[in-house]
C-alpha cells in the first residue's frame, strides 16, 4: 500500500504531472463555469487529446478538469444566479443574494474554502472505506434504492421553499418529465407523441438550463435592473474572500454533514452530485434555528451546497474503482478512459493498479486545491462581474446556454426544450412554485421506477421484498413519520402563534 | 443614416458567411481524403464500442493517404438507431462512416419500421467479432451447463429491453427452453453483472470479453458459449451450444460492423476498407487489445462480412416475435 | 381580479391542462407501463386543482396553507416591488428567435443576429456599435468552438446543416 502511495506521490509531482493537473483544472474552471458546458462535455473533449500519452499523466490530466469544475460552476451560481454545472445550483439560493448584497467575494471565499475541504473529505472516507467497499455497495439492491429514493423524494419535497402543495406538484411535474420517451424496464414508450427526439426522453441539462439560467436571463430582462449587485462591492484585499474562509470554520458541522451526505450519495449510481447538494442544502435548513433566512443570504446555505457537491467525487470513486461500475456521468468517461490507455477497470483494478487508484485520489485532492486557491486569487476580478451592466450579462447568459445545451449531444431540438423551459421557470418562481423538487423529481423519478419494477422482478413479483429486508422497512417507517411529522409541527407552530 | 445601417448589416452578413463556409467540394477523386474523416459512434462516450473506435481511429489515420484525421463524433440515443440512422442519411462522398451492433440494429429492425436498411449500406469492415457467452454469478451456486438446465425460475439479467443482453437472454431462453424471467432496466452490462453479484439475477449472456475479467475475479463463471461452431479459445474449458445440440445457437455472435452510406463511391470505401485492416493488425493495436482485454479482428473481408451478417439474419428471424 | 393573481390562474391553468394530457395519454399504455404515471399524475392533478381551488377562495386559504418556513410571506412582499417591468412576451419572443436564428443560419450568425437585435432593442445602443459588437461575438464563438476545440457548430438550415 505505502510504496502504491509513494509512486503515485512520484508521478504527481513530477514536473509534467503537475503541469497536467493544473492545465486541467483550469480547463474545468473555465468550463464549469460555463452554464451547461461543464463536467462531462469539457472531459469527453479531451479523450482523443489524450491517447498515446503516458496513462497516468492522462489521468491526472483527467481528475484535474474533475476537481476544478464544481467550484467553477459556483462562480457562475453565485455572481449570475445561473449555476454552471447541475451540482451547484443550491448555491445559488444564497450565494446570489450575497452577491446582491455586495458580498460575492465572501460568498466566493465560502466555495473555494469548502469545496477543497469536501474534497479532501470524501476522498479520506473513501480510502477509509475501500477495505468495506464491496459489502457496502453489494448491500444495495433494488428494493433498497427504491427506498433511499422514496426518502430522499419525500424529505426535498417537504422542506422545499414555501407553499408544501406546490412543493408536491413540482415534484409531480419533475417525476413525469422523468418519464417522458423509452422505459428500460417496462419497454414501453410514453409520451413520445411520435417523434424519435421524446423517444430518448428529455434530458436533464436542457430542462436545468432552462430553469434555472433561462429563467434567470428572462427575470433580469424583465426587472429591468440595472447591475447584478444592489449595493456598492465589498473590495477588500482578498475581495472578501478571507472571510468567506473563516465561514465555513464558524458552520463546522454543516460543513462535516454536508461532505459526509456528499459522499455517500456519491457512492450510490446514477444518483450523483445533484441530489447530493439539494439533500445538503435542505437538512441544513431543517436543522437550522433560523430556517426563514435561508434563501436571503445565509452563509451557511453556500456551505451546505459547496461541501456535498465536491465530495460527490470521492463517494463516486468507490464503486467505479471498485467495481468498475461508473458513480456518475464522468466517472463512466473516466473509465472510458482508462480503457482507451489499455487499463482494464473492475475488480482487478485495485489489485493491480493500486498506484493508479491513488494517482486519482491525490490527483483530485491537488486539483482541488489548486482550483481553490486560483479562486482566492481571482476573487477580486470576478466580483467586478456583478457590476457589469446587465445588458451583456442577460444575452452572455442566453448565448452560453445554447451553446452548452447543444454542445452536450449535438441535438439541435435541445435548445428548444431549454427555451421552454426558461419560460417554465420563469413561471414557476414568480407563482412561488419551488424549483428544487421539480429537478429532484426528474433526476430520481426514472431511477425510483427502475427499482421499483426490478425488485418485483427479482422476487418473481411478489411485493414481500420491500417488507422482508431490514434496510428498506426502516427507510420506508422514516419516509413515513417525515411526511407527516411537519403537519402536526405547523399546526402547533400557528397555535402557538394564535 | 438608414443606409449606413443596412450597409453595415450586409458586410457583416457578408464576413460571417464567409467564415461559415467551412465546407468544399472535393473536385477529383484523388484529392481523397482532402479534410478530416467522421467516424460516428452510436453510444455515448466510454463504451465498449467507443473506446474500441477511439484507440483504432489515431492509427487508422495514419494509414490513409495525406494521413488525413479521424475525428469520433458520438451520437447516442434510441438504443443506437440514432446513430445509424446519421450515417445512413449522411452524403455518400467517403468523409462520414460509422458503427453498427450486428445483432442489435439488424433485430429490431426485422419487427419494427426503422430508417436504415443493412442491405443498402457499403460496409467497410468488422472491427471486432465475438460469440456470446452465458455467465453464471458464482452466487448463484450454477457452475455447469447440466446445473443450469437443472435449476428452476431462472433469472437473466439484462439492460433494458432491447439492449445486447437483453436480446441475447431471450434468444438463448427461447433456444435452449429454460423457462427463465428477464431481470432488465440496468443500466449496462457492468451494472447488470453488478446485480447478479448481489443475487438480482443468476445468468447474463453477453460477449465473452466483456465478462471475462469477472471470471478472474471469480464473480462469474462461464457456462456456456452460445456463438460459433467450436470452442472459443479463450475459454477452452466451456462447451459450445453446438456441441451440446443447440445448432441454432451458433448464430449468438456480436459484430462491431463498419459501414458507410448507400452510394459511398467504390474507390473511397476501398481505401478506408485497407486502412482499418491495416490498423487493426497494427502490433499497436494488438498490443492495446491484449493490454485492455478488448477484442479486435479477426479481420473479415467484405464478402466474409456479408455472409456472417446473412446467417445471423436468418438465426434470428427464427424468433422475431421475441423482439418486438 | 389583480392582475397577478389572474396571471397566476393562467399558470394553474398551463399545469392543469399538462398533467391532464400526461394523465389521459397514459390510459392508453399496458398496466406496467402506465402504472407510475398515474401513481403519480392522478395526484399531482389533483393538487393542481385543489391549489386553484384555494388559491381564490380565501377562507380556505388560512386553513391550507402549509407553509413550515413562513417563506411565502417574503416572496409575496418581493412580487409587489418592482414599478417598471419591461415585457415578458418580448423578451420572450426574442429568445424563441434566436433558436429560429440558429435553426435556419448556424451559431455564429444567428448569434450574431441576436446579440444585434438585442443591444439595439433592449440596451438601445446606436447601430454600428450593436453590430460591430455582436459581430466581434459571433465570430468568437466561431473561433473557439469551430476551430480551437474542433468541434463543429451547426451551420444553419440555410447552409446545408441537418439538424
Amino acid at each position: 500500500m505505502l510504496d502504491a502511495i509513494l509512486s503515485a506521490l512520484t508521478v504527481l509531482l513530477s514536473a509534467k504531472g503537475l503541469l497536467f493537473v493544473s492545465l486541467g483544472c483550469i480547463w474545468g474552471l473555465i468550463l464549469g463555469a460555463l452554464p451547461g458546458v461543464g463536467g462531462p462535455t469539457g472531459l469527453i473533449l479531451f479523450l482523443p487529446i489524450t491517447f498515446g500519452m503516458d496513462p497516468n499523466v492522462a489521468m491526472l490530466l483527467y481528475v484535474g478538469v474533475m476537481g476544478g469544475s464544481p467550484f467553477g460552476g459556483s462562480i457562475s451560481a453565485i455572481l449570475l444566479n445561473v449555476p454552471g454545472t447541475p451540482i451547484n445550483a443550491a448555491t445559488c439560493f444564497d450565494g446570489y443574494p450575497m452577491a446582491r448584497r455586495g458580498e460575492a467575494g465572501k460568498a466566493l471565499g465560502i466555495s473555494a474554502t469548502a469545496s477543497c475541504l469536501g474534497a479532501f473529505f470524501s476522498l479520506i472516507i473513501l480510502v477509509g472505506i475501500l477495505p468495506i467497499a464491496r459489502t457496502i455497495i453489494l448491500a444495495f439492491t433494488p428494493p433498497e434504492f427504491f427506498m433511499v429514493i422514496l426518502f430522499g423524494l419525500a424529505t426535498v419535497v417537504m422542506t422545499s421553499r414555501g407553499n408544501m402543495i406546490k412543493g408536491f406538484i413540482s415534484g409531480g411535474i419533475g417525476i413525469i418529465l422523468s418519464l417522458v420517451g423509452f422505459c428500460n424496464v417496462t419497454g414501453g414508450v410514453r409520451y413520445s407523441l411520435g417523434t424519435e427526439y421524446l423517444w430518448d426522453g428529455i434530458e436533464l441539462v436542457p430542462i436545468f438550463i432552462g430553469v434555472f439560467a433561462v429563467s434567470e436571463a428572462l427575470r433580469l430582462a424583465v426587472s429591468k435592473r440595472e447591475t447584478i449587485s444592489e449595493e456598492s462591492v465589498v473590495i477588500t484585499k482578498l475581495g472578501g474572500a478571507w472571510e468567506g474562509f473563516k465561514e465555513v470554520f464558524r458552520y463546522k458541522w454543516t460543513f462535516i454533514r454536508g461532505s459526509a451526505i456528499g459522499t455517500i450519495i456519491g457512492i450510490i449510481p446514477g444518483v450523483g452530485g445533484v441530489v447530493a447538494n439539494f439533500l445538503s442544502y435542505t437538512t441544513a435548513i431543517q436543522l437550522s434555528k433560523h430556517p426563514e433566512t435561508f434563501g436571503q443570504g445565509n452563509p451557511e446555505g453556500v456551505v451546505a451546497s459547496e461541501s456535498a457537491n465536491n465530495a460527490k467525487d470521492g463517494g463516486a470513486l468507490v464503486p467505479t474503482v471498485v467495481f468498475g461500475i461508473p458513480g456518475s456521468l464522468e466517472m463512466a468517461i473516466l473509465l472510458g478512459a482508462f480503457i482507451l490507455h489499455g487499463l482494464v477497470p473492475g475488480p482487478a483494478m485495485l489489485k493491480d493498479h493500486l498506484d493508479l487508484v491513488w494517482i486519482l485520489i491525490l490527483g483530485l485532492a491537488f486539483s482541488n486545491l489548486v482550483a481553490s486557491s486560483l479562486g482566492f486569487l481571482l476573487v477580486r476580478f470576478l466580483v467586478r462581474i456583478t457590476t457589469v451592466s446587465v445588458s451583456y450579462i442577460i444575452p452572455t447568459i442566453v448565448v452560453l446556454s445554447f451553446t452548452g445545451v447543444f454542445a452536450m449531444r449535438l441535438e439541435l431540438w435541445d435548445i428548444l426544450v431549454a427555451a421552454i423551459f426558461g419560460l417554465v421557470g420563469y413561471g414557476m418562481r414568480r407563482h412561488g412554485f419551488p424549483l428544487v423538487p421539480l429537478v429532484i423529481g426528474y433526476v430520481l423519478g426514472a431511477i425510483a421506477e427502475k427499482s421499483f419494477h426490478q425488485s418485483l422482478m427479482v422476487a418473481y413479483g411478489s411485493y414481500s421484498i420491500f417488507f422482508t429486508r431490514p434496510i428498506p422497512v426502516i427507510l420506508l417507517v422514516l419516509t413515513v413519520l417525515s411526511l407527516f411529522l411537519p403537519f402536526f409541527l405547523s399546526k402547533h407552530q400557528s397555535k402557538g402563534d394564535k | 443614416m438608414k443606409k449606413f445601417k443596412v450597409l453595415n448589416l450586409i458586410v457583416c452578413l457578408l464576413v460571417l458567411l464567409g467564415l461559415n463556409e467551412m465546407n468544399p467540394i472535393p473536385a477529383q477523386a484523388e484529392d481523397y481524403p482532402n479534410k478530416p474523416i467522421v467516424w460516428v459512434v452510436p453510444y455515448g462516450p466510454g463504451g465498449g464500442f467507443d473506446v474500441i473506435a477511439r484507440a483504432i481511429a489515431p492509427v487508422m489515420q495514419e494509414y490513409l493517404p495525406r494521413k488525413a484525421n479521424i475525428i469520433i463524433k458520438n451520437i447516442d440515443g434510441a438504443g443506437g438507431r440514432r446513430g445509424v440512422t446519421w450515417v445512413y442519411k449522411a452524403k455518400p462522398d467517403g468523409y462520414t462512416f460509422g458503427y453498427t451492433n450486428i445483432p442489435g440494429q439488424l433485430v429490431y429492425g426485422l419487427v419494427n419500421k426503422v430508417d436504415y436498411d443493412f442491405s443498402k449500406v457499403e460496409w467497410i469492415g468488422n472491427v471486432s467479432s465475438e460469440p456470446v457467452a452465458i455467465y453464471a454469478s458464482t452466487a448463484s451456486g450454477i457452475k455447469t451447463f447440466e446445473d443450469m438446465m437443472k435449476t428452476p425460475k431462472l433469472k437473466f439479467g439484462s439492460g433494458g429491453k432491447g439492449s445486447g443482453e437483453d436480446i441475447n437472454a431471450r434468444f438463448a431462453d427461447a433456444i435452449l427452453d429454460l423457462k427463465a424471467s428477464v431481470v432488465t432496466g440496468y443500466a449496462g452490462s457492468h451494472e447488470v453483472i453488478l446485480g447478479l453479484i448481489r443475487g438480482d439475477a443468476h445468468l447474463i449472456a453477453i460477449t465473452i470479453s466483456s465478462g471475462y475479467q469477472y471470471v478472474s475475479s471469480g464473480d462469474l463463471k462461464p457456462i456456456l458459449v452460445m456463438g460459433g461452431k467450436k470452442r472459443d479459445p479463450v475459454l477452452p474449458d466451456t462447451p459450445v451450444g453446438i456441441e451440446k445440440g443447440y445448432k441454432d445457437l451458433a448464430a449468438g455472435m456480436l459484430y462491431r460492423a463498419v459501414f458507410a452510406p448507400p452510394g459511398t463511391p467504390g474507390e473511397r470505401t476501398n481505401i478506408l476498407s485497407t486502412a482499418l485492416s491495416k490498423a487493426m493488425q497494427d502490433p499497436r493495436i494488438t498490443k492495446w487489445s491484449k493490454d485492455s482485454d478488448r477484442q479486435v479482428g479477426p479481420v473479415m473481408t467484405n464478402k466474409e462480412l456479408k455472409e456472417a451478417i446473412d446467417e445471423i439474419i436468418v438465426g434470428y428471424s427464427k424468433y422475431k416475435e421475441l423482439f418486438r | 381580479m389583480e392582475k397577478h393573481s389572474r396571471e397566476s390562474l393562467y399558470f394553474y391553468l398551463l399545469l392543469l391542462f399538462f398533467m391532464l394530457a400526461i394523465v389521459m395519454m397514459s390510459f392508453a399504455y399496458d398496466p406496467k407501463t402506465r402504472l407510475m404515471p398515474l401513481l403519480i399524475g392522478i395526484p399531482t392533478l389533483c393538487l393542481i386543482v385543489f391549489q386553484i381551488v384555494v388559491q381564490f377562495n380565501p377562507r380556505l386559504q388560512g386553513f391550507f396553507e402549509i407553509d413550515l418556513f413562513h417563506s411565502s410571506s417574503l416572496t409575496k412582499s418581493k412580487t409587489q416591488k418592482p414599478q417598471e417591468r419591461g415585457s415578458l412576451l418580448f423578451h420572450t419572443a426574442l429568445i424563441l428567435l434566436y433558436f429560429i436564428l440558429i435553426f435556419l443560419l448556424g451559431f455564429a450568425l444567428g448569434t450574431s443576429l441576436y446579440l444585434c437585435i438585442f443591444f439595439k432593442t433592449y440596451a438601445k445602443q446606436s447601430w454600428g456599435k450593436a453590430v460591430v459588437s455582436s459581430a466581434i461575438a459571433g465570430g468568437l464563438l466561431y473561433l473557439i468552438f469551430n476551430v480551437g476545440l474542433q468541434f463543429n457548430l451547426f451551420e444553419g438550415l440555410l447552409f446545408g446543416g441537418r439538424p
